[in-house]
């Protein structure tokens, strides 16, 4: 074990990826896949706002309020205007607002999740449950890679914009012009990162030191208590 | 050549591939709020994802890797809230075309056209609810879609639409996996990645 003070303390309010995970998913389960309808509504929200504090706790204060100026718009316009919509307009209206009151919740979550969770922070959570790491390190690549290829996909758009060569065009254009040499850049990338992994020993089997503390803490509790009530409260209402 | 154990830079290269398979499941998944094509979009999956899938099968050269990217996108389809079927799809779909592609060795092309052919089924574990549950499911729809795009999706809801998507997808695996064929010849192995 390295030297308590040579781990990194938590700068800003940290959960424990744990945390983080469980929270998404129930998220995941109680918003996105079920249809709530009065009383529910208020759990939902409760739900919801889960999200909202913990932009809040890390300061993404810009980013927080977004999201809760869209949830909110997204669930009101459900509520009260859908029932007056119809036709095209009210397929159009109520896509939206699904997409607001649905949608949103889960991509926050998932936006602040591979924001502020750190991969060996991740590796060091999954590790500590058991999961096999034939799991574990695709799945770090993974989240390492989604912020990656929006980086990579925008300077490809960038390049192909000076050259003319837009979206207008036959698909498959499209496919070479942007898929193509997205691929190529993230293959020399993911080159690099497995020589950089080796180089770090990520080889070596046998357990591993973390400069991450892992563990859970009050925060953890409270958000971890506050979702697991208001999920509760939904299926029982 | 097939190697024998998992490799560390096995591992990330099924991080990498599936986090392009992964994207380009999500563009496919746009489609799919016209209703059509939300029972289409296996195949455009299939179409789109040969690409990477083909420039992911040359450098797959053990077995388990297939069969990791199948769990892996399942457990990423159930985090993005389409249900945990998509899991054991994964991972059954991934383990048969792992095994097939063994049987090639891991080179013949052959093999590899129906590797994917296999594979690309497991994203219809995301759908299996509309056939399995249908009453419940649609019941749901129409609450959140409207009456209309919950008809027009329930009467291309029947037992041989689901063998007709399963053929359908796996021809779409196949010109998606030719298709992927042509780029590799024409861009990456020029470019010296393959």
């Amino acid at each position: 074990m390295p030297q308590p003070e040579l781990m990194k303390a938590a700068k800003d309010i940290q959960l424990d990826p744990r945390t983080k995970i469980y929270l998404l998913l129930l998220i995941n389960i109680v918003i996105f896949s079920t249809n709530p309808s009065g009383c529910q509504l208020i759990a939902k929200g409760a739900l919801a706002a889960v999200p909202f504090a913990l932009l809040c706790s890390t300061g993404m204060w810009r980013q927080g309020f977004i999201y809760a100026v869209l949830y909110v718009a997204g669930q009101l316009a459900e509520i009260y205007l859908t029932a007056y919509a119809a036709g095209a307009w009210g397929l159009l209206m109520r896509f939206t607002t699904q997409m607001l009151s649905r949608f949103v919740p889960i991509v926050i979550m998932a936006y602040y999740l591979v924001r502020t969770m750190e991969v060996s922070a991740f590796i060091a959570a999954m590790e500590r449950m058991h999961v096999s790491r034939k799991i574990i390190i695709p799945f770090a690549v993974l989240f390492r890679f989604f912020p990656t290829i929006a980086e990579e996909s925008c300077a490809i758009n960038d390049a192909m914009r000076m050259r003319g060569i837009g979206f207008r065009g036959s698909p498959l254009a499209v496919l070479e012009y942007r898929l193509v040499p997205l691929m190529m850049s993230i293959v020399g990338i993911g080159n690099e990162l497995s020589a950089a992994a080796v180089t770090r020993g990520l080889r070596i089997t046998g357990e591993r030191t973390n400069i991450y503390k892992i563990g859970f803490g009050v925060l953890d509790a409270v958000f971890g208590l506050w979702a697991t009530t208001a999920a509760i409260l939904f299926f029982i209402l | 050549m097939t190697k024998k154990k998992l490799d560390v830079k096995d591992l990330i290269n099924v991080g990498i591939f599936t986090a392009i398979y992964y994207i380009l499941l999500i563009v496919a998944g746009f489609l799919g709020y016209i209703p059509i094509f939300s029972v289409l979009f296996p195949l455009v999956v299939a179409l789109l994802c040969g690409i990477p899938f083909v420039l992911f099968l040359t450098r797959t050269k053990t077995f388990g890797m297939i069969t990791i990217m199948g769990v892996l996108l399942g457990i990423l389809n159930f985090a993005f809230g389409q249900g945990w079927y998509s899991i054991a799809t994964g991972l059954l779909c991934g383990l048969l075309a792992d095994l097939i592609c063994k049987a090639g060795e891991y080179k013949s092309w052959k093999h590899m056209v129906v590797c994917f052919c296999v594979f690309s089924e497991w994203i219809i574990g995301s759908m299996l609810p509309m056939w399995i549950m249908k009453d419940s499911y649609f019941e749901m729809v129409r609450d959140m879609q409207g009456i209309a795009f919950a008809g027009s999706l329930e009467s291309l809801i029947t037992g041989w639409m689901l063998v007709l998507l399963i053929v359908l997808t796996a021809v779409a695996a196949v010109i998606g996996a030719y298709l992927g064929k042509t780029v590799l010849k024409k861009h990456f192995i020029r470019a010296g990645i393959v």
